[in-house]
């Protein structure tokens, strides 16, 4: 196992440094004195775990594509925005649109998250086991996203393609524009079982329902929304009156 | 070369200024030894809306959602001094069209589109129809020089009172109906005899000048119990000096009519030579009323030609804080501007009083037709806010525009597109009279 | 972008140093200026002013003696562009918003805060010119806000960097991450309303705004922030502060960050994670709510 004190590095460096030790058989490394740093394990490659100790700033393991990154403190915002493949676990918190255009791969948010994750994504699969803010999976074009907590309101905003997996019992009151709840379907509920195996989740995937994009009746978008209120015109305020 | 190629003589085609039009004009003054009086607006070009452009958002302003976030529309006109102020759910208003120039149909289908979008209706010359009055949204009723129709009882439905003092289809001059479209009901409406020419009072006879209008004014707050905002109409002419007036009279509002408005009637030689064109005459009284230090205050509503969306938002940029349309909506209605609304004679049974014509027009379908417009004209300027980052239609800017030409930039203040360069006294925060 | 942070400490605190170690942490955010306000426990009106030229100091001197006495005075190096003014003055409360007025009516004046324990720093370049060019006072503050500028425009001029302070209410301060799209008939408005704008910074005209709603109120901070929120247009995070209270509003969409960490003696705000392990060491701060407005009393 090898260790880095991030202290002693600019992002591009650390990362570079990271790809190095991976090139070099390294499978595990720890970084330690994160200390919020931006853009750490931006592009990463390959095969090898790499854990981050402390907390981490905007960007964290953005256009992945196969390492596994374990992140002990919060992230911030964007973390793994653009993933291809491979596994960012976060064990406590994040900041907002997390998870954006990922194409694959999967991102467990062990704590909470803001508004727009997963917003635009594509593939691959994202869970919270807390709560998500508003707009969650926003414009999604694929891919499954899991929340176990508080849903967030206009959750799965005018999504084209993908799923929003939630236990949330107000969740009808909560959904996006162009989207409808459902019931899942048998193999949903193994993926969703499987899934929690995998990490370590306890949940019942039969309390959970899913978010699914409309296909028909979209784009009834209403630019000009009037609220109508005829009683208050000033000829109904005289009663019993006749007029020529 | 060929000694039998021939001599092509020049034809002399573009006549200059002695093209069709004027020999047609000239001949009618000849056989009819007087003025022409033609219905709709002047054919003229002249400088518009088009020539100005909006400005988008892009990396220093965030442009809102076009279909999935909201921006408002609803506009508040009048809080100057009325505690009742008039609120529409969009900026668009029916401007004053009477009936009389109008069919009672026509006006039935207007006053019914106004309760499908949340709008007001002006009711023009000539008193107010009774079936206008039931299916308007919200009802403006004009006080004019003629004072056909006008009764006290008006001012007890009113939404909103327009003094006229002139229309920008003929400023300084008053309403005229012919005599062919003054029918039985059109005359009993006017308190007039049927079938007689009409040249409408020039003047008020319950004021002379700004001096008694200070006063009547007064009057009018107590009539009305100070709940209806007043406006007060006039043609783009000396705007400046106009809006001063105005606003010292104490209105809420001011509604601005630019030359490029349309009619019933009205000779061709005010439609197109008097006032001066409606996107200039607008600029010109927001100065003035920034001049004042009521600009907040005061509400403006500005007609003359207003088409569509991009007027719309552009005249909001400007400073006006609502439209009127005339022309536009009787064209959603089916007119075809073929301008002979003055003869009566229209197939279409909008400007006309024949029993026959006026079958061809179905309310309800006309009504859905000019809701639709409104409707779209307002999702246009809403499209228009958003892309330059507004999340209400009345946060756009006079920053938010630039001037296609230097003519344009000149009369308006308005940088030049491409560039910071102004004309005159910048129109806003422009690049030389920033900090 | 820009970077903002927040603190109120119900402990005895060195607000000032807290919130440049905050700042420090996000100077990559912005730097082209930054500031802070604090509200302290010293009893004494201080009044903190630039003069573009030192010919201005007489004028300086003479709009103060309309309304105040002059009880200590210190100059920052009278050599630089903009030359700085602190002042200990006795003066009434009523005389402070007239001050205020009357000093930034002078062109070439600008006030930066006047207020009983009220002190704004603000500065050009990289925090370390702040601390560098300006006696900070670091004694036991209550609460105090802080920023990090990156500039659109007028990025030399540093009666443009924030927290900004507004006649119409003087002992409020605001910080703001973001760009209004509505700043000219903002502007406007105020101005008619008697508003003077120093710089062409649309974050001056969210102070006047907010200040202006202040006054009307009587004070109420929850509700001009409401106002500002339903009135500003565009993207915002905003911290305002008075003597007595602290709030901040985040605008509908929710695109910039505003993160909230609250204990029973301690809160701060902040635009990213890191800011926060300044004082606290390893703490999650909560993002807030599109649309949001809260406020505390301090």
């Amino acid at each position: 196992m090898e260790c880095l004190d991030a202290a002693l590095y600019k992002s591009p460096e650390l990362n570079k440094t990271i790809k190095a030790k991976m090139a070099d058989g390294f499978r595990d490394i720890v970084i330690h004195n994160s200390n919020s740093m931006h853009n750490m394990c931006v592009g990463l490659t390959g095969q090898g775990n790499i854990t981050i100790e402390d907390s981490t700033g905007l960007y964290t393991a953005s256009f992945l594509e196969g390492p596994r990154i374990v992140v002990e403190g919060n992230v911030g915002w964007y973390a793994g925005d653009d993933m291809m493949s491979g596994e960012l676990i976060i064990k406590k918190n994040t900041g907002c649109n997390v998870g954006a255009y990922i194409n694959g791969g999967a991102i467990v948010i062990y704590g909470s998250t803001g508004s727009r994750v997963g917003y635009g994504m594509k593939g691959g699969t994202i869970i919270v086991c807390g709560n998500a803010g508003r707009w969650a999976a926003q414009m999604s074009m694929g891919g499954n996203l899991i929340i176990l907590g508080d849903l967030g309101r206009q959750a799965g905003e005018s999504m084209y393609k993908g799923a929003v997996f939630t236990r949330d019992t107000d969740a009808i009151n909560k959904i996006g524009g162009n989207v409808y709840l459902d019931e899942i379907t048998p193999e949903e509920r193994i993926m969703l079982t499987e899934l929690f195996d995998r990490y370590e989740i306890s949940a019942d995937p039969s309390e959970f329902k899913v978010i699914r994009p409309a296909t028909s009746g979209r784009h009834n978008y209403v630019l000009f929304k009037p609220v109508l209120i005829p009683e208050a015109a000033k000829k109904l305020a005289l009663r019993g009156e006749s007029h020529e | 070369m060929s000694d039998e190629t021939k001599l092509k003589e020049p034809t002399d085609s573009t006549k200059g200024l002695w093209h069709k039009d004027t020999l047609a004009e000239i001949d009618y003054k000849a056989s009819a030894g007087k003025h022409r009086i033609r219905g709709c607006a002047t054919p003229r070009k002249m400088p518009n809306f088009d020539d100005l452009m909006i400005l988008p958002g892009q990396l220093t302003r965030m442009t809102i959602d076009t279909y999935r976030e909201d921006c408002e529309t609803r506009t508040v006109l009048g809080k100057r001094f009325a505690t009742k102020p008039l609120v529409i759910e969009t900026p668009v208003m029916i401007g004053g069209m009477s009936y009389g120039a109008l069919s009672k149909e026509a006006k039935i289908a207007l006053a019914k589109a106004t309760s499908i979008v949340g709008t007001v209706i002006s009711n023009g010359e000539g008193g107010i129809l009774p079936e206008e009055l039931e299916n308007s949204y919200r009802q403006s009723i004009q006080v004019l020089p003629s004072r056909m129709g006008f009764t006290k009882r008006n001012l007890e439905v009113a939404d909103m009172l327009e003094f006229v003092c002139g229309i920008g289809a003929k400023p300084g001059l008053s309403g005229h109906l012919m005599g062919s479209k003054i029918s039985a009901e059109v005359a009993e409406m006017r308190q007039l005899p049927i079938g007689i020419d009409l040249h409408s009072h020039p003047r008020s006879g319950d004021f002379f000048g700004a001096d008694d209008m200070v006063i009547k004014m007064e009057q009018m707050r107590e009539l009305t119990n100070w709940e209806v905002p007043i406006f007060v109409k006039l043609a783009a002419g000396r705007v400046r000096e106009d809006i001063k007036i105005a606003v010292k009279l104490g209105v809420d509002g001011i509604i601005l009519d630019g030359c490029q408005g349309g009619t019933g009637a009205a000779p061709v030689m005010a439609a197109d030579h008097l006032g001066i064109p409606t996107m200039p005459a607008l600029v010109q009284a927001v100065r003035t009323l920034e001049e004042m230090g009521v600009k907040d205050e005061v509400s403006l509503i500005v007609s003359g030609g207003i088409r569509d969306g991009a007027d719309l938002a552009k005249a909001l940029a400007i400073g006006a804080d609502a439209v009127a349309i005339g022309t536009a909506a009787l064209i959603a209605m089916g007119c075809r501007v073929c301008m002979r609304c003055h003869t009566g004679n229209c197939s279409f049974g909008i400007g006309t009083q024949n029993s026959e014509q006026r079958k061809n027009l179905d309310i309800d379908e006309a009504a859905e037709r000019v809701a639709n417009y409104i409707q779209a004209m307002t999702a246009e300027a809403v499209l228009l806010a958003k892309a330059a980052g507004k999340s209400k239609l009345k946060n756009m800017e006079r920053e938010d525009l630039r001037a296609l030409t230097l003519e344009i930039a000149a009369m308006t203040g308005i940088p030049l597109v491409g560039s910071d360069l102004v004309i005159g006294e910048g129109f806003g925060f422009t690049a030389n009279n920033k900090i | 972008m820009c970077g903002i942070a927040g603190v109120i400490s119900k402990n005895k605190m060195d607000i000032s140093s807290g919130l440049i170690s905050m700042l420090n942490l996000i100077q990559h955010r912005g730097s082209d200026a930054s500031g802070i306000a604090v509200y302290g426990l010293d009893d004494n009106i201080t009044l903190r002013t630039t003069m573009k030229s030192k010919d201005l100091a007489l004028t300086l001197m003479e709009t103060i003696a309309n309304y105040a006495t002059v009880l200590g005075e210190q100059i920052s190096d009278w050599s630089r562009n903009l030359i700085f003014s602190e002042m200990r003055l006795e003066i009434s409360a009523e005389n402070i918003p007239k001050l205020h007025e009357a000093i930034n009516k002078v062109p070439g004046l600008t006030v930066h805060s006047i207020g009983k324990g009220m002190k704004v720093y603000k500065e050009g370049g990289l925090i370390g010119n702040l601390i560098r060019n300006n006696s900070i006072d670091c004694g036991f503050a209550t609460h105090g806000i802080g920023h990090v500028r990156m500039a659109t425009e007028s990025a030399e001029d540093i009666n443009a960097a924030h927290p900004f302070v507004s006649p119409f209410y003087p002992e409020i301060a605001i910080v703001h991450n973001g760009q209004f799209t509505n700043y000219f008939n903002m502007r406007r408005f105020l101005e008619a309303k008697g508003a003077t704008f120093k710089t062409m910074n649309d974050s001056e005209a969210a102070s006047h705004l907010i200040a202006y709603a202040m006054r009307e109120n009587g004070g109420d901070l929850k509700a001009a922030l409401d106002y500002a929120l339903e009135v500003m247009d565009g993207v915002f995070c905003i911290i305002a502060a008075t003597s007595t209270q602290l709030g901040f509003v985040k605008d509908k969409l929710g695109i910039k960050p505003m993160l909230l960490f609250e204990t029973d003696n301690l809160v701060m705000f902040g635009s990213e994670q890191i800011e926060f392990t300044a004082i606290a060491d390893d703490v999650f701060a909560d993002e807030m709510d599109p649309g949001e407005v809260r406020v505390w009393n301090v």
